[in-house]
């Protein structure tokens, strides 16, 4: 176990490595961010100076080589366009972002995983249906709409809840419901076909012969045998939630990550590019190890 | 049932908060503004955009600035005299002029911040158009400054309140950098704190010399979506939004608790024709014409922009110095149009190649594009678009090679109504975004700022619109309005001319 986690770690150094590589030549390729951050006063002059300030007249091996030898000591550099330490921008945005994930994702499975169990338990009854209806509905609504429609009613006609912003609790419900509802219909769905092959299988029939009650058999047997294609969706759902919820954040003026890369590739920011997408990488990549060990837990043929 | 109990009590607690929230909200004399863009800088001497002056214009002064009809007036000077060779200007200061800090303004002040302003550590990047012609700046007491200039400017007054701003010289002290981070400054509010990328909060600066806004503090909270905007005004949670979307517009003027703002700007969409061509398509003026007369800007104005705009003339706005040419501009006339593509030999085969913006930097931008594409094609000049992203274009634009186009769409706001800062560098030959190469008209504009007597100048300004009418280096179609919302509980007039909202006088009732 311990060999693999060590192996996984390093697997996990060596795609971020190249992910800082894809992103920092691709951000490369938009152009010149000199164009965007100077007045059109400026003189080519002026242009050289800048590019000179910001590294940006070195040859592209040699500037990444800079970046990765900083950000190994946690310097992300500095912002082209707000003149602030990347780090900080990040470490004031990330905490934003977890906590929607969070949130976000413990909804969809308060509400996904009964509904998806007792859709399955109670096949073709009204509440499977209604279960279908409600996955369906949520996979097919696009978030940025939904979000614009739960501001539009809680917020602008009923006046119950803010419409933006992270001052408030009460602000974090809307966004969470927004950004919970596509989880929970694909977790629905996903944990009553799961359950549906669970409940069929030959170990659930013998243990409903031996007599065991059919609450530990659904509850302990057949959920955790079910959970494996569940955990891993939910494992990867999670890695997009923190990657930033781009819409949601912007709908909401969520002060996340997604939000500032989405601006900071506009504005041809690449330190902030970088950070960003250094960071999320790296706690995507973790989350996805977290899921594998898990795995061994819930099924314990799987050894590493 | 616990699942549908505890969704419950969540909304009912939101419902609480949303009602906690909104009282806190009313009792303390807050105005909540939110906008679209954060700006890059709190530093004055480093402003590189016009989104920066949301800050800038209630924090900073000049010597001269805009009152809120966009008039000259005189902020922390009280008048000047000029010498006869428009190269020495004498400045009286105003005497009862605090910093935010408390420290008395005294003409150091005015020297000090000229020393800032073109000190190559800071690196201003608007240097060019004020402080780096200025020669030399002397204290001749302590309420009087003189400015030798390097050549005559007759446009410095007018550019003082955007390009040049007075900082104390306390900021030597502290440092450029620590400057930036805490700046002290002398307009109506003063700085309190900055979240980048989220928000900025300005106090009301009780000891200004003469303005006294309505409430105690602002708070301009960066909102990127325009519908989340509106929404805010909506629900009160903003006061004052700037940028309503256009499509919102009626719905926001429907909506009997807010107030809808519509004012003329100075953000001038024109198309900006490849005039150094190497195969010569435009260098016929009967060509240029026609396109000016090709395009119905009512109808895209009424149909796409929605009403939102007013129709320039020589690509200028009323109010502009020099606009009031006389001239009507061209009337929407296809078979003139026509006309003119025959007299010139026009070969109706051709492809020209328009090159637009995407949308989210300017309103309607790609539809814009399409409509002026169709209007075009109607008169046979076979026209294709191609789109690019604001960053993309802005290098193409930069790049300035001329066969890569042939009709460039361009926005381009003015901040006052001095036409010399677009004109050197959006129609003169070697201007960064010119694609023009006419000697004519770089002569009218490199001779504009040389006057001293302002009628003379007007008049030089007027025969310059007047050459730009009828020779068409560019093509004129509107300036955009500029939309606002506030509550209906907040007192506030927009001012005319500028992008962005001059908060010196706004209160709450």
């Amino acid at each position: 176990m311990g060999r693999f986690i060590l192996r996984r770690l390093l697997q996990t150094a060596v795609t971020a490595l190249f992910v800082t590589m894809i992103v920092f030549a691709l951000a490369r390729l938009t152009g010149d961010p000199t164009v965007m951050l100077l007045p059109t006063e400026a003189t080519q002059a002026d242009r050289d100076f800048l590019k000179n300030q910001l590294g940006l007249d070195k040859s592209v091996p040699e500037q990444y080589f800079t970046f990765i030898s900083k950000a190994l000591s946690g310097d992300f550099g500095t912002s082209f366009r707000y003149r602030v330490p990347v780090r900080d921008l990040i470490a004031t945005r990330l905490p934003a972002t977890i906590e929607l994930a969070v949130l976000s994702m413990v909804l969809a499975t308060v509400i996904a995983l009964p509904l998806g169990i007792v859709s399955a338990l109670r096949r073709g009854s009204m509440i499977d249906r209604l279960a279908r209806w409600f996955a369906t509905l949520g996979l097919a609504t696009p978030t940025f709409w939904l979000g614009l429609m739960l501001i539009l009613f809680f917020a602008v006609t009923l006046n119950w809840l803010p419409a933006a912003g992270r001052e408030h609790w009460s602000s974090r419900i809307l966004p969470v419901i927004a950004l919970g509802w596509f989880s929970a219909a694909a977790i629905a769905r996903l944990t009553r076909s799961s359950m549906l092959d669970a409940m069929q299988s030959d170990f659930v029939r013998f243990e409903r012969l031996s007599g065991l009650p059919e609450f530990v058999i659904v509850l302990k047997h057949a959920l955790k045998n079910a959970a494996i294609p569940i955990v891993t969706y939910m494992a990867l759902q999670f890695g997009v939630l923190l990657s930033g919820a781009v819409v949601t954040e912007r709908v909401f003026a969520w002060p996340g990550i997604g939000s500032l890369v989405v601006d900071a590739i506009l504005e041809r920011d690449f330190p902030v590019v970088q950070a960003a997408v250094l960071v999320t990488a790296i706690l995507f990549l973790l989350i996805n190890l977290a899921t594998d060990l898990f795995y061994s837990w819930l099924d314990p043929r799987i050894r590493y | 049932m616990s699942l549908w109990s505890g969704t419950a009590s969540v909304f009912a607690a939101g419902m609480v908060m949303a009602v906690w929230s909104g009282a806190a909200l009313a009792q303390g004399k807050t105005a909540t503004v939110a906008v679209g863009a954060d700006i890059s800088t709190t530093d004055p001497h480093k402003i590189s955009g016009g989104n920066e002056y949301i800050f800038f214009t209630q924090v900073f002064e000049g010597l001269y600035g805009h009152d809120l009809k966009g008039q000259l007036e005189p902020h922390l000077a009280t008048g000047y005299t000029v010498s006869s060779d428009g190269l020495t200007y004498t400045f009286k200061l105003r005497s009862n002029v605090k910093w935010h800090n408390g420290d008395p303004f005294v003409a150091e002040d005015v020297v000090y911040s000229w020393k800032r302003a073109t000190d190559p550590e800071i690196k201003n990047p608007r240097l060019a158009i004020l402080a780096g012609n200025i020669k030399e700046a002397k204290a001749i007491d302590s309420s009087t400054v003189e400015l030798v200039l390097k050549k005559p400017d007759a446009s410095m007054l007018e550019n003082m309140g955007e390009y040049w701003y007075i900082v104390p010289s306390h900021a030597a002290k502290v440092g450029h950098e620590e400057f930036a981070k805490n700046p002290v400054g002398s307009g109506p509010y003063r700085f309190v704190e900055r979240k980048v990328k989220d928000s900025f909060t300005l106090d009301a600066f009780k000891d200004h010399w003469g303005r006294k806004p309505g409430v105690d503090r602002l708070l301009v909270r960066i909102i990127n979506d325009a519908q989340t905007r509106v929404a805010m005004l909506k629900t009160g949670e903003a006061d004052l939004v700037v940028d309503v979307p256009l499509q919102s517009a009626k719905e926001v003027e429907k909506d009997p608790n807010v107030k809808l703002h519509v004012v003329p700007s100075l953000q001038n969409i024109f198309l900006t024709i490849s005039n150094r061509k190497s195969d010569g398509t435009w260098k016929d003026v009967r060509v240029r014409q026609a396109v000016a007369h090709a395009i119905d800007r009512k109808t895209i104005i009424d149909k796409v922009m929605l009403g939102y705009a007013k129709q320039t003339t020589a690509n200028c706005q009323v109010g502009v110095l020099g606009c009031d040419t006389g001239k009507p501009g061209y009337a929407y006339d296809p078979n003139k149009a026509k006309a003119l593509l025959k007299e010139a030999g026009w070969d109706p085969s051709k492809t020209i190649k328009l090159v637009g913006i995407a949308p989210g930097r300017t309103p309607q931008s790609k539809e814009v594009a399409e409509a002026i594409a169709f209007f075009l094609n109607q008169v046979g000049m076979k026209t294709q678009v191609e789109i690019m992203e604001y960053g993309a274009w802005l290098r193409f634009a930069y790049a300035r090679e001329a066969d890569k186009a042939d009709l460039i769409f361009f926005t381009w706001t003015d901040y006052n109504n001095d036409p010399m800062g677009r004109l050197p560098r959006s129609m003169r030959t070697d201007g960064a975004l010119s694609w023009n190469s006419h000697p004519e008209l770089d002569a009218l504009i490199d001779a504009a700022n040389g006057f001293t007597d302002p009628q003379a100048r007007l008049a030089h300004l007027r025969k310059t619109w007047t050459w730009i009418n009828d020779n068409v280096p560019q093509v004129g179609l509107w300036t955009v309005d500029m939309l606002y919302g506030t509550r209906k509980n907040v007192e506030w007039t927009p001012a005319p001319g500028v992008s962005w909202p001059v908060l010196w006088k706004l209160a709450k009732k």
